[in-house]
């Protein structure tokens, strides 16, 4: 790749270099800079183009990516306000950033529009919408005559080659806006090009003017640029041939480069700064207006708002509103009011009325619980003035930011709310946000291979040896052997993988983000097709409303909102308790004891491996200790090795808690000393840091930022080292807030976030606590969602004395269901939807047959009223659910499997198709008799468990037989989970169990944690990076592990360590 | 009369016996493997009776490499004479003498065109010559019709007659009906295409031995390959630009053929069918007016080739350095015209660009040096470049390892000393400069 990083002014060989310099062009803009927003056809981001513009001193630089606006915020943020954090030349004083776009016409022509002025930019957007709207995704359907319609106010630069003919259409239309480019790229085309173009000019007195039409910042990217090439076309580097760029001459170049090659036309290249001149159009122009939302007679919004606010605060504070609380929300209204944002409260106001009515259980969550108006309206659960949240984190005066609401709701009905929001605003008004889709590790990986021509076996093979290590496994040079490459090519092959990850793949929709306008939205931004049908998206993500400062609403869902408004449902219906997350019992003792044994598996946020191994050190007393114990198991405290000192200070109870400096203490009293939340680290950053509020907000951005480019966090780590130093504070301290700030940026959480959380984690540890038999009926008919498969959570449940019931149907509806009374709980009917594969639909048809026409009598009985298809029938066996029907399983299914059912015959049903066990050729006498063993593989196999026994119950008898001989060989032998209490630490410990869940989170430097699992619960094994290493295999293939290793005991918590890791044979 | 007769020693086809047309066209299959040759006329067109023998030899090692063959007066002596005496060619009149010295089996193969109709009486025939002490067939010579028919009847006089010279079988002209074609059944299926070709490389040498002996011309090959496991088959057709006989040809275009397959599974069955017409001797006529020019240049390719003379079409090739931008191709040369990629759906469109595209439209000199040739510093300073900027600048193969594949060159129009205009470009590399071609 070395090779074209040399690069030289191109002179023929015989010629001698001028003696005095040659004339310099006296400004010079680039218009059609194109980003890899344009999606594979570009090999550099719109930061770098601008940021690389500006180091070569540009009077300005033009985005224009292919048939979108993808990219232009993302330049117009670098052009706009350069990171603090990163060492640029300063750019010209006035210099322009434009925006525009290259459109491909349906006649196969290309022409880049750039709009003059604010209505140009409406133009702009409409033409994109209606070329994208009817379009599939990544294509595009405009003729000239539908741009003709909205022309005005539009510069066009007309892409050669060019005719005649195309030449005089095009400056009908446009007149004086029509300019043709021309660039000396040093081949025979733009050669061509060149000639017809001073044709044209001689002919019409065309417009001229000098452009690279770039496609990267800097020829060293020439190499990808190929790369992505070749991925655009599906094919290798060898085999790409004319598909590839010529040269690397398509890149940003040196003014005296530009000057050099146009010596004979300098006026061409400074027609650049003419034409830029005519461009009055900003991004800041872009003014938002929202929905004015539909108000009673005579009442402004404002006035409702405050209507409302009250109302609600009186529901809320039943005892009176206090003073701190009516001052607060005096100040909060005021401010709604100064800044305009009544309408985008009552909007969502609006949304969560509808859910109401419709029983959708939603919370607010994010820096909207440090509002009261948001408590009182409903919007958020949590009261922040009892919290102490800080209002300023949601809307502040000075920041500008538009208030940032994220709302969640049931994540099965969240579909709904958005129908609503359709319907009321129409498609005219609303639109959602876009994600960018990006290359990650993997795909960038697999994709450059691909281009390498590396066989498709290799990649696979190289893509299951990175495992959850991402590319770092693979930069080991001693790896390219195991792959059969060469070290050189491996090594270009990994950087060009490295470049290409974090590169634009495609559009995708965002989980809930909407943005909804007064004006039609496409006067503001293209909107395109997504995906999913009658779903349309703008071009432009969360981070790019975020800095346009257009406010968004974000309509979220979570698994646990679905789970609890069942829970509520379900205990009004058995145990006639009406109950809700405004009325749970606050801070309930056994609830609180129960967190504190870390039982908490299926609960909200609290039930990960890292969380359980804390509750016990942490013991929970309080609601604000949970909003701690959310934040503490996060990356950013985690890799901050923030944890364990503040385990240890919770543990010891301090006096008196030492500061690093103590302009500290009053940003991290509340937790002990230790930063704990994201806002404290901002905060942090500016008492002893020395950053300005814009470089704290900066640094608030990039920490919420998954791509963040490294070069800005090596400025960052620079900046903070250096204020931390400036102010006394010992390098150790500085290098592990840096490490804090990493972590944070990777995911960490705000108090506010982790306060609303808190509250939904206290209401199903409340309901696990005193409800299991509910709980663990509704987490089932909620799921897929949290950390733990059916099998666990129906293991807890049986341990905690809740009856299971197995699947029969008879008596089994689609969901999981609570029969009657047993001991203290329900009896727990194993529901249908627990059948792998078995469609929900066919599931309703059994509840339906039998709640219509009664029991069914046996199984042709079944068969005839259902009318299921074999598979089914099949799999309903095979899942037990026939047994009620006194049949072997075994005999069943055998004779199922020989059934002729044709769902086309219409004998279907008729005596003909009679099922009878017993009378048929194929006696199945002969079948083998099914041992407890076999019968719970075929339940497992069905519906991934079984209520009747574990299987290491099942094996526990082979177990003890093996001990006998261990113990007989001087060996240890089996210890099951609940002998483990009885041992001291370091003791050496073989332990066997079904594996419930494996992790290796990245912060813990190569550990992995196993959960695993027996008839009396669970164990904590903890492998280190030596052991993971040389037993990966097994860890990841087998589910019945023995375990040998040896035993380790803190402060209540007991795990394993391993020394082996062998398979359960 | 005289009589050549090869055993081709394995089972054959009938239509085997049309390769020996070549011969004489009196020709006769016999099964399973014998084929009769009346060579009385024909001879000394073919360098004699040995001449004969050697081209025989020769067209029989197409169907069988162990062969043998003999020149006797009649068919039976000349059978078994190929059998126990291959090569030889008894004297004219006098084949008896052929048979001193060869045993009692011989018997067995003296049957020309007409075979023994049981093999038992001339086994029984030669016990009882051994049992009377006779073990050599010239022994045999000396009994007389009568005892022979006394004996075995019509048979012993039939034996007799064979013995000496009196059985007189007629070769009658062979008149070729069996269509060109050949089967072929693996019983180990293939996936390669050498193994594959080296399968079909005996049916075509048959098939082509076959169309020389017919003084016939190939004007097109075609090939279906049955796979294994499925039902899939493929077509392949072979169409030189002229009707020929050049079997390495034909061999050539069908392996490039079946190289470019991508089979979905290995090759259980193959038929190979040559469509043949008969020769034709055309004029070289630029000036004719009814054929297009692509067909005159056609058959001007088609003469060089039969003439050992290498020369093809160029076809275009889609690479960015100009010595590796065209190949010689005997087939006409198909379009090149590189274009961007363009989907569409609907009236919607979605570009694909080929970059390089412009390259087919680049002047390039009208004689190109197969390997650029290095100039001297004195050189380059005695060329007059036409301008300080590089014509064309190509950049490529960066992830080639080694550095003999990396390529980076400038491209310039210069004139020589002599006023030639030549095309040179300059290796950033090694910032050598080379010549590179030639404009008229």
């Amino acid at each position: 790749m070395g090779i074209l990083t040399n690069k030289n002014l191109p002179i023929s060989p015989s010629r001698n270099l001028p003696a005095k310099p040659l004339p310099q062009a006296r400004g010079f803009v680039e218009l059609i800079g194109r980003t890899n927003f344009s999606f594979l056809q570009s090999a550099s981001s719109p930061e770098e183009m601008v940021e690389k513009a500006m180091e070569l001193g540009y009077n300005g630089l033009g985005v224009c990516d292919l048939n979108g606006l993808y990219g232009v915020v993302r330049g117009f943020q670098a052009a706009q306000s350069p990171s603090h954090f990163t060492t640029l030349p300063a750019a010209k004083e006035d210099f322009h950033y434009l925006i525009g776009t290259e459109l491909t016409l349906t006649d196969e022509t290309s022409l880049v529009l750039i709009p003059m002025n604010k209505q140009g930019y409406s133009h702009l957007c409409e033409i994109l919408t209606l070329g994208k709207r009817q379009a599939s995704k990544g294509f595009s359907k405009l003729s000239l005559e539908q741009i003709e319609k909205y022309n005005q106010h539009l510069l066009c630069l007309a892409i050669p080659p060019w005719s005649d003919d195309r030449y005089e259409r095009l400056e009908k239309i446009f007149d004086n806006r029509l300019y043709l480019p021309l660039w000396r790229d040093l081949t025979w085309e733009s050669h061509e090009f060149c000639k017809q173009g001073f044709a044209l000019e001689e002919k019409y007195q065309a417009q001229l003017f000098v452009t690279q039409r770039p496609f990267m910042h800097s020829v060293e990217r020439k190499p990808l640029f190929d790369v992505v090439t070749c991925i655009l076309h599906h094919t290798t580097l060898d085999e790409a041939k004319n598909k590839l760029i010529q040269n690397g001459e398509r890149c940003l170049k040196s003014m005296e480069d530009i000057s050099y090659l146009w010596q004979d036309r300098l006026d061409l290249v400074e027609k650049t700064v003419e034409i830029s001149k005519r461009v009055e159009f900003s991004l800041n122009e872009i003014r938002y207006r929202y929905p004015a939302s539909s108000l009673p007679a005579g009442m402004t919004s404002s006035e409702l708002l405050r209507d409302l606010t009250y109302k609600g605060a009186e529901k809320r504070y039943a005892g009176g509103i206090p003073e701190k609380v009516l001052t607060q929300i005096e100040y909060e209204l005021n401010l709604i009011k100064d800044l305009q944002y009544e309408d985008y409260f009552l909007t969502l106001k609006e949304i969560c009325d509808f859910a109401t009515s419709k029983n959708i259980l939603y919370q607010g969550r994010g820096s909207a619980a440090n509002s009261v108006v948001c408590f009182c309206i409903g919007l958020t659960a949590i009261d922040p003035i009892q919290m102490d949240l800080l209002f300023e984190r949601f809307i502040s005066r000075e920041r500008r930011e538009p208030p940032d609401i994220d709302i969640d709701f049931e994540h099965s009905r969240r579909e709904e709310v958005i129908q609503h929001i359709y319907e009321k605003y129409n498609e005219r008004h609303a639109a959602m946000v876009c994600t960018v889709i990006r290359y990650r590790s993997r795909m960038s990986i697999r994709e450059t291979a691909k281009v390498f021509g590396i066989p498709l076996a290799k990649i696979n093979a190289m893509i299951k040896f990175m495992g959850r290590d991402g590319i770092s496994r693979l930069l080991d040079p001693a790896v390219s052997k195991e792959f059969g490459l060469n070290p050189e090519q491996w090594k270009m092959f990994l950087a060009l993988a490295q470049q290409l990850r974090g590169f634009p793949r495609h559009l995708g929709i965002h989980s809930g983000g909407f943005l909804i306008t007064q004006d039609p939205i496409t006067e503001m931004v293209p909107v395109e097709k997504a995906t999913m049908d009658g779903r349309y998206v703008i071009q432009w993500n969360k981070d790019d409303v975020d800095c346009l400062r257009l406010m968004k609403i974000d309509v979220l869902s979570l698994g646990m909102l679905t789970c609890l408004r069942k829970c509520f449902d379900l205990l009004r219906q058995h145990k006639d308790i009406d109950l809700s997350l405004a009325t749970l019992p606050p801070d309930e003792e056994k609830t609180y004891e129960m967190i504190g044994r870390a039982e908490t598996v299926g609960v909200f946020q609290i039930e990960s491996r890292a969380q359980m191994n804390t509750l016990p050190r942490m013991k929970p007393k309080n609601f604000y200790d949970l909003v701690i114990e959310i934040a503490l198991i996060r990356p950013g405290p985690l890799q901050g090795g923030m944890v364990h000192p503040f385990l240890k200070l919770r543990q010891n109870q301090p006096t008196k808690i030492k500061y690093a400096h103590p302009k500290l203490e009053p940003i991290l009293k509340k937790t002990l000393g230790v930063p704990i939340f994201q806002e404290q680290v901002m905060k942090m950053v500016v008492a002893v840091g020395d950053f300005s509020p814009g470089e704290a907000d900066e640094l608030r951005r990039v920490m919420s930022s998954a791509w963040r480019k490294q070069i800005t966090m090596v400025g960052v780590e620079q900046r903070l080292k250096a204020g931390f130093a400036k102010n006394g504070i010992s390098v150790e301290y500085a290098e592990q807030i840096y490490k804090t700030v990493e972590g944070f940026a990777n995911y960490g959480f705000p108090e506010s976030h982790s306060a609303s959380f808190a509250l939904l984690t206290y209401a199903s540890c409340y309901l696990k606590c005193h409800h299991p038999d509910v709980f663990t009926c509704c987490l089932l008919n909620s799921q897929p969602m949290g950390f733990y498969a059916p099998r666990t959570i129906i293991g807890e449940a049986q341990r905690n004395g809740v009856k299971v019931a197995p699947l029969d149907v008879q008596t089994s509806d689609y969901d999981y269901t609570l029969e009657e009374k047993d001991g203290h709980f329900h009896i727990l009917r194993v529901g249908l939807r627990s059948i792998y594969g078995l469609p929900a639909p066919l599931a309703l048809r059994i509840e339906q047959a039998r709640k219509t026409d009664g029991a069914f009598k046996d199984i042709t009985d079944f068969i005839q009223r259902t009318q299921l298809p074999r598979s089914i029938l099949l799999k309903l066996a095979a899942a037990g659910a026939f047994e009620s029907f006194n049949t072997n399983t075994r005999e069943l299914i055998w004779h199922l499997e020989s059934l002729s059912l044709d769902q086309q015959s219409f004998l279907w049903g008729h005596p003909k198709e009679q099922f009878e066990l017993g009378d048929d050729e194929d006696e199945p006498e002969h079948l083998p008799f099914e041992s407890n063993w076999d019968r719970l593989r075929r339940e497992y196999d069905s519906k991934g468990y079984s209520v009747e026994a574990h299987p290491i119950s099942i094996l526990r008898s082979y177990l003890h037989g093996k001990s006998q001989s261990l113990i007989a060989q001087r060996y240890i032998p089996y210890m099951h989970s609940d002998d483990l209490k009885r041992f001291k630490t370091k003791t050496k410990v073989r332990v066997a169990g079904l594996v419930s869940i494996t992790q290796r989170p990245p912060t813990a430097k190569g550990m992995c944690f196993i959960t695993l699992e027996d008839e009396f619960g669970f164990m904590n094994i903890v492998i280190h990076p030596e052991i993971y290493q040389k037993y990966r295999p097994t860890i990841y293939t087998r589910s019945l592990l023995e375990i040998q290793g040896h035993l380790e005991k803190v402060g209540g918590i007991t795990n394993i360590r391993a020394e082996r890791v062998l398979p359960l044979t | 009369m005289r009589t050549l007769c090869i055993n081709l020693k394995t089972p054959q086809e009938s239509s085997s016996a049309e390769a020996f047309l070549l011969l004489s066209p009196r020709v006769q299959f016999r099964f399973p493997h014998f084929i009769f040759v009346d060579i009385t006329t024909t001879q000394h067109l073919l360098g004699g009776e040995l001449g004969c023998l050697e081209k025989a030899l020769e067209i029989a090692g197409k169907f069988s490499a162990d062969a043998s063959a003999a020149i006797a007066d009649t068919a039976p002596a000349a059978q078994m004479l190929a059998k126990w005496r291959p090569s030889h060619v008894s004297l004219r009149g006098k084949e008896q003498e052929s048979f001193k010295g060869l045993g009692l089996d011989a018997l067995k193969d003296l049957e020309g065109l007409s075979p023994w109709a049981q093999k038992k009486p001339v086994e029984h025939m030669i016990d009882f010559f051994h049992t009377l002490g006779v073990h050599g067939l010239e022994d045999v010579l000396n009994f007389r019709l009568n005892s022979l028919r006394e004996r075995w009847g019509d048979f012993g006089v039939l034996l007799w007659n064979r013995l000496h010279s009196q059985d007189a079988q007629i070769i009658s002209p062979l008149v070729p009906r069996d269509p060109l074609v050949g089967y072929g059944y693996l019983d180990d299926p293939i996936g390669s295409a050498p193994l594959l070709m080296a399968r079909m490389k005996v049916h075509l040498d048959t098939l082509f031995a076959r169309l020389l002996g017919l003084s016939r011309h190939a004007q097109r090959l075609d090939v279906v390959l049955h796979c294994e496991y499925s039902d899939k088959r493929y077509s392949l057709s072979i169409e030189p630009v002229s009707p020929t006989r050049d079997q390495n040809l034909f061999e050539d275009l069908l392996f490039k053929k079946l190289e470019q397959q991508v089979l979905e599974n290995p090759i259980r069955e193959f038929e190979i069918s040559l469509f043949d017409v008969p020769e034709k001797i055309q004029q070289l006529d630029f000036f004719e007016p009814r054929d297009s020019s692509e067909d005159r240049w056609r058959r001007l390719i088609s003469f060089a080739k039969q003439s050992q003379c290498e020369m093809g079409f160029l076809q275009m090739e889609a690479s960015h350095f100009p010595e590796q931008s065209f190949r010689l191709v005997t087939d006409w040369p198909e379009d090149f015209n590189p274009r961007d990629l363009v989907e569409r759906q609907d009236q919607a469109l979605q570009i694909k660009s080929v970059y390089a595209k412009g390259l087919a439209e680049s002047p390039r000199p009208s004689l190109l040096l197969e390997k650029p040739q290095p100039l001297s510093a004195a050189e380059v300073q005695k060329l007059r470049f036409v301008s300080s900027l590089p014509s064309e600048r190509i950049e490529s193969a960066w992830w080639q390892i080694s550095v003999q594949d990396l390529k980076n060159r400038d491209y310039y129009f210069a004139l020589s000393h002599q006023g030639q205009l030549l095309w040179v470009f300059k290796d950033r590399i090694n910032s050598q400069v080379y010549l590179h071609g030639y404009f008229d």
